[in-house]
């Protein structure tokens, strides 16, 4: 018998390599999802086709993790002042991580903005509250 | 980012009828599978309140922006007596719906959850019902609720809802 091999279709599977993401600690059914737009890790963003170093992911110095065009977004809005969507800490990009560098100098002008120290106060009241409190 | 409405829509039809904490949710879903940004949802009065065995519609609305930004939600207009909300257009005032409070890692059911709680705890420093803020204020418990009730009996109430003897 002779095989003949008309077309081939590569299949590639790769996940991002996150430092600290322990399988064993998570619960079932608890994916790794980014906390904006709620797609996986290792999906895109909502603006992007394509997966992988196109729309890469970064680790906060929080442990808290987004795709980098979600977080730049967020960031970008007046009423982020600078905080992690999920703990409400200054988000900034942990340090000797494989996966943040190269995404350094996109989040560096969002990162470095200096925040007026009126509002600095208030968020120190905010996060006093309850999360449900009202205004 | 309506993607992302797709996927809480998707995550709620797990949720709801499943968890107990969510049981007071009897409907949260687009009001049309055409346009994912316009929501409405069919809630009961919690417990142990004047709410409680009555139902109420809050209507929600998410931007293009949303989760960047808040999504504006609001109960049916003259439905809901309460000291946070302008009864006339059911404008509801809660810092998780103001854009300075907001962070897009909540959720409209994280929303309406926050709505219900407000329900059975009025914060008379931020009325939109002066009527029913200062009966909070005074600490008459059995006059709130009594007015309250009478409300949503049918009780009429004049067309403004700020008119107070004063
Ligand atoms: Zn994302
Ligand atoms: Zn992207
Ligand atoms: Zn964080």
């Amino acid at each position: 018998m002779q095989l003949e091999f008309k077309k081939v279709y590569p299949v590639f599977s790769w996940s991002w390599d996150i430092p600290g993401d322990d399988d064993a600690d998570r619960e079932i059914g608890d994916e790794d999802l980014c906390g904006i737009c709620r797609v996986s890790y290792n999906g895109t963003c909502p603006g992007c086709k394509y997966p992988g170093d196109n729309c890469p992911l970064v680790i906060g110095e929080c442990n808290h993790n987004f795709h980098v065009h979600c977080i730049q977004q967020w960031l970008a809005t007046p009423t982020a002042k600078g905080l992690c969507p999920m703990c409400r800490q200054q988000f900034s990009l942990k340090r000797g991580v494989a996966i943040n560098e190269g995404q350094v100098e996109k989040l560096a002008n969002l990162l470095l903005q200096p925040r007026p120290a009126a509002l600095a106060a208030d968020d120190q009241d905010m996060m006093m509250d309850q999360e449900f409190a009202v205004r | 980012m309506s993607q992302r409405l797709a996927k809480e829509y998707r995550a709620l039809s797990k949720t709801l009828g499943r968890d107990p904490e969510y049981a007071y949710i009897i409907s949260l879903a687009p009001v049309s599978e055409e346009n994912l940004r316009k929501w409405e949802s069919l809630i009961t009065g919690p417990p142990d309140t004047p709410y409680f065995g009555h139902e109420f519609t809050l209507q929600i609305e998410a931007s293009e922006a949303y989760p960047l930004e808040p999504p504006k939600v609001q109960f049916q207009a003259r439905c809901m007596p309460h000291c946070n909300v302008d009864f006339d257009s059911g404008r509801i005032c809660l810092s998780v719906l103001d854009a300075a409070h907001w962070t897009p890692a909540w959720d409209l059911l994280h929303v309406v959850h926050a709505i219900w709680l407000l329900l059975a705890s009025p914060e008379p420093d931020s009325p939109l019902d002066v009527d029913l803020a200062c009966l909070v204020r005074a600490g008459d418990r059995s006059a709130h609720n009594s007015l309250i009730a009478y409300y949503l009996n049918g009780g009429s109430r004049g067309h403004c809802g700020h008119v107070s003897e004063r």
